[in-house]
């Protein structure tokens, strides 16, 4: 029998996330194991999981995540996240990653506020970006993120725009992250698992000259900020500018002149390349 | 186990688009559906050791889907899990349990309480024979028929209303 209800039923729309969402559930264990990223012990598990993913080799990882709260979305590059005020900060680490909690002035559980997540190579990089920040307790999120395997560096980045706040996280190689956003309470968990090692290949990209971190490094990233701009931190421990990643040299090249028509060449920058996890060193 | 983990994996990959349309009857919405389907597919995870034969894999996943998205509105709305005694069931003709084709039953469910929808769900959407809504369900069979009556009188008189 047909009726207009069952009609209605069947063209519901299948979500693209679902499968996604599926193969993570599947993952998910009611014990959390500490897998360190040597250990590949555990064949049966990652039969399920490359089973399960059935979408990249990249989401192949038996890292369990604490999941709290109910799971909004979860994201590798995106944004989201809720229209929130005066939001305090703090984070602790797990057994795989970090868990950034929100709370307000009073002291409440507050919902996340709007985030948005970006990744680059040379050096391969998280930049987590926050708006609405009252205070962060910085200490406590540098701290989380230093204790784990996965993480190579961790620094904060500088803006201009009040209620700001952001920190690049740098990977090792064979490491992937993913961030979770989670309601009631809000949090937002980046998880580190096992992910396939790029070929290291080499990328270009624009930077410019050595800064502190401070004022003049937020304004050029806030001027820039259309053009994707992002903070790298050297090895010998000041801050550049950087736009890209690009393919090719003369890709970075035609960059470079675009960017020069629109703002003239007191920017000061220059074409550069590095391997895919490479910290430069100056 | 009577299916294996990577099983499991497999199957619920396979069904996720009926189970993700059965959540969605529940709260209408993309992410709470989702949220839902998330759950339930760790439940079965979790409980897997209580399937029985592999056979029942399909009623025995929908019920834990439908009881996902029961908890989920629980949650939500604070309510409590009993609503009290129910009536006696009555003896239905299944003629009786025919609808038109213009009657949008889709619609409808925003009219019903979360344990009626299950009921026009599998019915009238998925065309369960009874026996399988009684499994899923864990509910003899005329009682299934016979709220399902009920359901039905109630959604025909609240629309011509």
């Amino acid at each position: 029998m047909t009726n207009i209800g069952k009609r209605r039923y069947e063209e519901i729309p299948i979500p693209d996330d679902l499968e996604w969402i599926v193969a993570r559930a599947c993952r998910r264990s009611s014990h959390r194991r500490i897998v360190k990223k040597w250990l590949t012990g555990f064949a049966a598990v990652f039969t399920l999981l490359l089973i399960c993913a059935n979408i990249t080799p990249l989401y192949a990882s038996a890292a369990e995540v604490p999941i709290l709260g109910q799971m909004v979305r979860v994201l590798r590059i995106g944004s989201g996240g809720h229209a929130t005020d005066d939001v305090f900060v703090t984070a602790k680490a797990t057994t795989t990653g970090v868990e950034i909690s929100f709370h307000t002035k009073g002291g409440k559980d507050s919902q996340v506020p709007v985030y948005s997540v970006t990744r680059r190579t040379a050096p391969f990089r998280m930049i987590l970006r926050l708006h609405g920040i009252e205070s962060m307790d910085t200490e406590s999120l540098l701290t989380a993120f230093s204790s784990l395997d996965a993480v190579a560096d961790v620094y904060l980045n500088a803006y201009t725009t009040a209620g700001d706040q952001g920190i690049t996280v740098v990977l090792n190689r064979d490491c992937e992250f993913s961030v979770e956003e989670n309601d009631s309470p809000g949090t937002l968990v980046v998880d580190f698992y096992d992910g396939e090692s790029d070929q290291n290949a080499t990328s270009y990209f624009l930077r410019s000259e050595a800064m502190p971190l401070g004022e003049e490094l937020a304004d050029l990233t806030q001027q820039l900020s259309w053009e994707g701009a992002t903070q790298v931190k050297t090895a010998a421990g000041e801050y550049r500018v950087v736009l890209g990643n690009y393919r090719t040299e003369e890709q970075a090249r035609e960059a470079k002149a675009g960017i020069e028509e629109k703002f003239g060449k007191s920017l000061g920058l220059s074409v550069a390349h590095g391997g895919t996890y490479e910290i430069l060193e100056n | 186990m009577v299916i294996s983990q990577v099983e499991y994996a497999r199957r619920v990959q396979a069904g996720r688009g009926q189970f993700y349309r059965i959540a969605y009857c529940y709260v209408k919405n993309t992410q709470d559906a989702l949220d839902i389907v998330s759950e339930a597919i760790y439940k079965g995870l979790s409980s897997l050791h209580q399937l029985k034969q592999a056979d029942y894999f399909d009623t025995w996943m929908t019920r834990i889907v439908i009881n996902a998205a029961l908890t989920h509105l629980r949650k939500a709305v604070n309510q409590p899990a009993n609503k009290g005694e129910l009536p006696e069931d009555i003896r239905v003709d299944e003629a009786a349990l025919s609808v038109e084709a213009s009657l949008d039953l889709y619609e409808a469910l925003e009219l019903l309480e979360p344990s009626e929808r299950s009921l026009v769900i599998l019915h009238y959407f998925e065309d369960r024979p009874f026996r399988e809504m009684a499994e899923i369900l864990d509910l003899p069979e005329p009682t299934v028929k016979s709220r399902l009556y009920r359901v039905l009188k109630k959604l025909k008189a609240q629309l011509s209303a």
